[in-house]
């Protein structure tokens, strides 16, 4: 401990401006790694979320570009119907929506994002709450409670049993709704073509939908819904009269893309994307040890005499390995703390900005593919802290120990 | 004729032109390839990486300039007895710096020359490499006070 | 028998404090004469050869060198004074690590005027040859040994054939064999041009052979 600690002191703190800058360097390697793998993990949790679409028959809609930015108010209240009466007469398919916010007390204070779905999508998703019963869908909405799903976060106010009346945007009408369930903490969905975002659940209310209940929602509720619906039992030839409906009735061009096409854009882009990111960060990977090789090598030759003296009064080339490799344990630990706090951080501002689509909890303020990301740096770390040690101790072993070299 | 073992009055070596000139072309060059990026039609994920990399344009452009901050501080420091060395032998201190100086800011200028050559070809903007030079300027002109430090052995 | 040196230092500071060896100090030298420094360590013997060797200008009083005054000189003038009048041989770590001893002794011959570089180029074969370092000329520094890198110090003090040899511990760190033949080849130099030496050493041994030696005492 003691030559350890002259050695900090007498050496590393010596040069500074080398040991500071080779600490940014590797600060900046692990924010690399760190990004790179909690960015891959996303998108395959997207991807593996999408893949369950991929089945026979299912088609997904897609707003073509040329209808990007349509207002759905636009579309006149009789002509949203004669769409939704097409696809229930044609096709079984699944609905989802989100997007609605009510205010209503919790102990975050966050405004409460809605999210509606129909029995096919809840069944396709897989949704599952961690306590309370499986969501009914066949509520009358005259005279029942529209039994419903709870986020995590909303669990102390609304426990299961507890009812919530509140108007709801999409029917404009005051309604109770009643717990039925509350969802695991973090239970999300990733955003259909583009896997690596999340939506979080934490802070939502799930809302069951039925034909009643769609019927009477206002139009543009209809239309924005039906703009994101999945077919289940789609043909190439049927979604495209469905596709061609839909530019009759609302002069919105939509696509319906089939597992085949899903895969093809999945391929092209998330696959090809994953594989970019790993190609990228191994070479910025490589250039930052580079550079860090200099830098300590550098260090090496402007101590020379600091590292003969050490020797010479008694220190192996051993010991000055050993006392290397703690250094180096202690600078990658601090720029492990720092990349894991910064992370914690943006998730604290995620929870002060209240934006419940976003907040999500952690352990020790890091979600599980953020653990994954510090399990990466410290695999990499440790690599890089070998490569960089050995480099060092076989420069000084090339110095010879004399008393002209300390002269 | 001038023989060509002849001792030059320049602090610089070879190996020292080349380590600062590879400093210089890191920085100019990743500058000038992030440049590139916004003007390349990517694919869509390709883009959303550019994009990335684009918005850390400065911080990267900051982390690889310290490499010239190392190699100016690493420099004085080794070049510490060769200084005290050529007052002895008949140098002067501000000779001695105005020479480091032009050697700086010759290494500096070639460098910068080719960024600028390079960005014209492409036709990009040039705003950023004119930033560099200036920061690496100002690093030159702190460094310079530095010299003054290794007056005395 | 000229005067070369003439000094007389009222006060010098030393990181901010008066050294008081150095107060109200006098020196005179005469041309060919040798002159040995003692005095305990951090007594102000170095700081007083950088004075003499124009290096240190940092202190009031009056010093005429030559016949000319130093604070009439410009840094210039002061600086090709060092180049061509002046020799310092320090300790062996004085050398440049990167160049080799053929371009550490031939250092001065950058800032001297063609003239001169070419009489001294002749010279420097037999310099070489009389310091017994002709064979480790291609060598860097850190390749040779303590009493080599000695001599190719020496070489460069004298490469220039100087009018004054500063010398600061010449001989410290190394073997009696090289300690003779650096003391000697410095009284050869005194002997064959004149050469005035004025040197700082703990040695007793090596300052009893020099003309006159100074103590320096703090008071």
């Amino acid at each position: 401990m003691k030559n350890f600690s002259f050695f900090i002191k007498k050496i590393f703190l010596k040069r500074w401006i080398l040991s500071l800058t080779l600490i940014f360097f590797l600060l900046s390697a692990n924010f690399l790694i760190f990004t790179a793998v909690r960015s891959l993990f996303l998108t395959r949790g997207g991807y593996d979320e999408m893949s369950r679409l991929n089945k026979n028959g299912i088609f997904v809609s897609n707003l073509d570009p040329s209808s990007a930015g349509v207002d759905v108010t636009s579309v006149e209240p009789k002509r949203v119907n004669g769409v939704y009466d097409y696809i229930d007469k044609n096709f079984k398919y699944a609905l989802h929506n989100e997007g609605d916010l009510i205010t209503i007390p919790n102990d975050k204070s966050m405004d409460v994002p809605l999210v509606y779905m129909n029995k096919e999508y809840y069944d396709l998703n897989g949704l599952k709450s961690k306590v309370g019963k499986k969501l009914y869908f066949d509520y009358r909405l005259k005279s029942d409670k529209i039994p419903v799903f709870v986020g995590a976060g909303l669990s102390k106010n609304y426990p299961i049993g507890a009812e919530i009346k509140t108007e709801i945007p999409a029917l404009g009408r005051k309604v109770t709704l009643k717990v039925q369930g509350i969802l695991k903490k973090n239970e999300c969905h990733a955003n259909y073509y583009a896997l690596n975002s999340m939506s979080y659940y934490n802070y939502s209310i799930i809302i069951p939908i039925n034909k009643e209940f769609f019927m009477k929602a206002n139009s543009a509720f209809k239309v924005d819904t039906i703009l994101e619906t999945i077919i289940i039992n789609g043909s190439k030839e049927s979604v495209s009269n469905l596709s061609k409906e839909i530019h009759d009735e609302w002069k919105i061009k939509v696509n319906f893309y089939s597992q085949k096409e899903n895969n093809e854009f999945f391929e092209d882009y998330y696959l090809y994307r994953m594989r970019l990111i790993v190609i990228l960060t191994i070479i910025f990977l490589a250039i930052i040890i580079g550079v860090s090789i200099w830098n300590a090598v550098v260090c090496v030759r402007l101590m020379k005499k600091d590292f003969t003296i050490n020797l010479l009064v008694g220190m192996s080339y051993k010991e000055l390995k050993k006392i290397l490799y703690k250094s180096f344990a202690i600078i990658f630990t601090l720029n492990i703390l720092v990349v894991s706090v910064h992370s914690a951080m943006c998730r604290v501002i995620a929870w002060k900005s209240k934006n419940a689509l976003v907040v999500s909890y952690g352990f020790l303020g890091l979600a599980s593919n953020e653990w994954l990301g510090v399990l990466a740096m410290i695999l990499v770390d440790s690599l890089i802290g070998v490569i960089i040690v050995e480099c060092i101790v076989k420069r000084i072993k090339k110095i010879p120990i004399s008393l002209g070299v300390m002269q | 004729m001038k023989n060509k073992k002849e001792v030059t009055k320049s602090l610089f070596r070879k190996v020292d032109i080349v380590e600062l000139g590879c400093a210089y072309i890191a920085v100019f060059f990743t500058e000038t390839f992030i440049c590139y990026m916004k003007n390349l039609h990517l694919n869509l994920a390709q883009r959303e990486i550019a994009e990335q990399i684009i918005s850390h344009k400065v911080l990267i452009e900051l982390l690889l300039s310290l490499l010239v901050v190392v190699f100016h501080y690493q420099f004085l420091v080794r070049k510490k007895t060769e200084i005290f060395c050529r007052i002895l032998v008949g140098d002067t201190m501000r000779e001695m710096t105005v020479r480091y100086l032009k050697d700086c800011m010759r290494i500096l200028g070639s460098t910068f020359l080719v960024c600028v050559l390079v960005k014209f070809v492409f036709m990009l903007d040039l705003r950023g490499s004119y930033y560099l030079l200036c920061l690496f300027m100002l690093f030159i002109l702190i460094s310079l006070s530095q010299v003054h430090r290794y007056e005395k052995f | 028998m000229s005067r070369v040196i003439e000094l007389e230092i009222k006060e010098k500071k030393f990181k901010n404090e008066s050294l008081s060896s150095l107060e109200n100090f006098k020196l005179e030298v005469n041309e060919g004469e040798k002159i040995a420094i003692i005095g305990e360590s951090g007594v102000g013997k170095s700081t007083l050869l950088n004075i003499i060797g124009l290096l240190d200008g940092d202190f009031s009083g009056e010093y005429n060198i030559f016949g000319l005054s130093r604070k009439e000189m410009c840094d210039k003038e002061l600086a090709s004074f060092r180049n061509n009048k002046i020799g310092f041989v320090l300790q062996e770590s004085a050398l440049i690590d990167t160049l080799s001893i053929e371009e550490n002794i031939k250092l001065p011959l950058c800032y001297a005027d063609n003239e001169q570089k070419q009489f001294t180029l002749q010279d420097f074969e037999k310099i070489t040859k009389a310091i017994r370092i002709e064979n480790i000329l291609k060598k860097k520094p850190l390749g040779c040994s303590g009493g080599e890198r000695a001599r190719a110090v020496l070489a460069r003090g004298l490469i220039m054939k100087p009018k004054i040899i500063l010398a600061d511990e010449p001989t410290a760190s190394l073997d009696e064999d090289n300690k003779e033949r650096i003391v000697e080849l410095l009284f050869k130099m005194n002997k064959k041009y004149n050469t005035t030496i004025i040197t700082v050493t703990h040695d007793l041994e090596v300052a009893k052979r020099h003309d006159r030696i100074i103590k320096l005492e703090r008071r």
